[in-house]
């Protein structure tokens, strides 16, 4: 027997394929349905198509905060409502909703910057398959301790089930991080062999920088990087110089400052002008 | 006034929301109980399933579904019921609810609560899918009044009607949202009074209080706000009738701090304890 055999069924059916796919139907929802007051039948139905979208869609940026982020909401919301179209959900839980939107996308023809986009959903896709999993218990490094070195080669390691490996062509998971963790970040922005950089410092090691580039002498700088070890100032000065982050150091007395100069040549970028034209 | 059930007035709840988690954790606050909505928990073994755990070691917790489908022409999915049942089990659910509408046909879910035409064979569908579910559950349902955005014109059941018939014919019973009654009310131009005073007494464990959006031609069911003054009107009037019922606060949209949400839950006290005269010139 069909399951539109009954009359209730039939209603059913056609009801949510008009929500699905919308479609001339202002005949059969006069017919079906009663006007309001101060809606026809038809925009009474529009009600719940609109809002059937709007629900499938918002579950899917939940998922996917990152590749909102990308694409922007518009193209988001176009794609999610494309997917929707052709994967429908089937569960009773909207947590599964997505779990074939990376391989959706793989056969999207047109996407930005198509191979990032994909990474970034199959990133995306892992962390909610992760937060969902069953917890488990943890076993100990203690453990190994105990097993006689003749029964390593036989040992078998199980682990957690909230956990997932990924190959990736890109390195979403830093996207994921920036776009959508607020972070306190201190960077150094420079140039190197005429190729833009940049360094993430810590805060006492930015504070130490600062003072360096009013000019204050290394001492008063130092203090200014807060409690840091004398090693770790070190490690950052050796940071420094290898990417070439002083033009000069000059000593309070400068009997021999002209031997200190360090990348004192700067390069000029070729002119237009000096190419030969065509 | 005891409902057939004995089920107990659990006073003033909310719901357990992700955006509150860290708070009750930290807070345990002083709120009567918890909702649950069932579907968020069923198939997650990460933290909502340790603070659901954790929290219903210290509040009555009851389970509110979305996705029973009580009302399709499909077969009704003892997979889902499972998983129901067992969380019902962990949870020590004081009641099972959803909601009176379909969510789908051919497999397919639309996570909207649908409208049901209000027929007699509509009423005789859903009473046997209720008696099959709460026997397979091993206690009673509850169904919601759900708001609604159109009516079928081969309805020949007021939705009050349908819903106390049902209640006789399959053993259900009923979940009260005051505020679906008064969005239902003006989608459809009828007296939500007359609504709440035809609902059987002794069949409601529960009501439902919630904000929603005036679009102007329609209400739209949206929990995104505080609940209007004429839906508190509606639940003092559901009092005066019923007496104390186990009272929820929906907010799910736009949620503000648990406080906050607490706090109109809290106002419910007040609606039951003012007689409408003081409430009036109080106001
Ligand atoms: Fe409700």
């Amino acid at each position: 027997m069909r399951l539109d055999a009954t009359r209730l069924g039939s209603v059913q059916h056609w009801m949510q394929s008009y929500i699905r796919e919308g479609g001339a139907a202002a005949d059969e929802a006069a017919a079906l349905i009663r006007p309001s007051r101060a809606l026809a039948p038809l925009e009474r139905l529009d009600i719940y198509r609109g809002m059937y979208e709007l629900r499938l869609v918002e579950a899917l940026r939940a998922d996917y905060p990152g590749l909102v982020r990308l694409l922007g909401e518009d193209l988001f919301d176009e794609l999610a409502r494309l997917y929707v179209a052709a994967h429908p959900s089937r569960s009773y839980t909207l947590n599964r909703l997505g779990d074939r939107l990376p391989e959706y996308l793989a056969r999207v023809e047109g996407l930005p910057k198509p191979g990032f986009t994909r990474a970034l959903a199959r990133l995306e896709l892992a962390e909610t398959l992760v937060f969902d999993e069953e917890e488990s218990l943890h076993a100990s490094a203690e453990f190994l301790t105990g097993v006689p070195a003749d029964q390593w080669s036989g040992l078998r390691f199980r682990p957690i089930s909230a956990l997932r490996l990924l190959r990736l062509d890109y390195p979403a998971h830093l996207f994921a991080d920036a776009a959508l963790r607020p972070k306190k970040t201190r960077l150094i922005v420079y140039r190197r062999d005429f190729a833009v950089a940049s360094l993430s410092v810590s805060e006492p090691a930015m504070a130490l920088f600062e003072a360096l580039a009013e000019g204050r002498p290394l001492s008063d700088a130092v203090e200014r990087a807060d409690r840091a070890k004398e090693s770790e100032i070190f490690g950052w000065f050796r940071d420094w110089f290898s990417e070439g982050l002083f033009q000069s150091v000059e000593a309070a007395q400068p009997p021999r400052a002209s031997a200190s100069r360090t990348r004192t040549t700067r390069a000029t970028r070729p002119s237009a002008a000096a190419n030969p034209g065509p | 006034m005891a409902n057939r059930w004995n089920l107990p007035d659990l006073g003033f709840g909310a719901g357990l929301r992700t955006v509150h988690f860290q708070h009750i954790l930290a807070e345990w606050p002083a709120v009567d109980w918890f909702e649950i909505l069932s579907e968020n928990f069923l198939d997650t073994g990460g933290r909502p399933a340790y603070v659901l755990d954790l929290t219903a070691e210290r509040y009555p917790v009851a389970m509110h579904g979305v996705s029973l489908s009580v009302g399709s022409t499909d077969p009704v999915n003892f997979e889902y019921l499972r998983k129901l049942k067992a969380l019902a089990g962990r949870t020590k659910a004081r009641w099972i609810s959803d909601h009176l509408c379909w969510t789908g046909v051919a497999g397919i879910n639309t996570h909207d609560l649908l409208p049901m035409p209000y027929t007699d064979e509509s009423l005789r569908h859903v009473a046997e899918r209720v008696r099959t579910i709460s026997d397979y559950l091993e206690r009673p349902l509850f169904l919601e009044n759900p708001s609604t955005y159109l009516e079928f014109a081969e309805s020949t059941w007021t939705e009050w009607d349908f819903l106390a018939e049902l209640t006789g014919l399959s053993g259900c019973g009923l979940l009260l949202d005051v505020n679906n009654v008064y969005v239902s009310s003006f989608n459809h131009g009828f007296d939500p009074f007359e609504y709440v005073d035809r609902i059987p007494v002794d069949r409601v464990v529960q009501i439902h209080l919630a904000g929603h959006t005036h679009k102007g031609t329609h209400i739209l069911d949206t929990h995104s706000d505080h609940v209007v003054d004429p839906v508190w009107e509606l639940y003092r009037r559901v009092y005066q009738r019923m007496g104390g019922i186990a009272t929820l606060l929906e907010w799910d949209d736009s949620i503000p701090s648990f406080d906050t949400v607490h706090a109109e839950a809290l106002k419910a006290r007040w609606y039951r304890t003012m007689p409408q005269q003081e409430a009036r010139s109080a106001a």
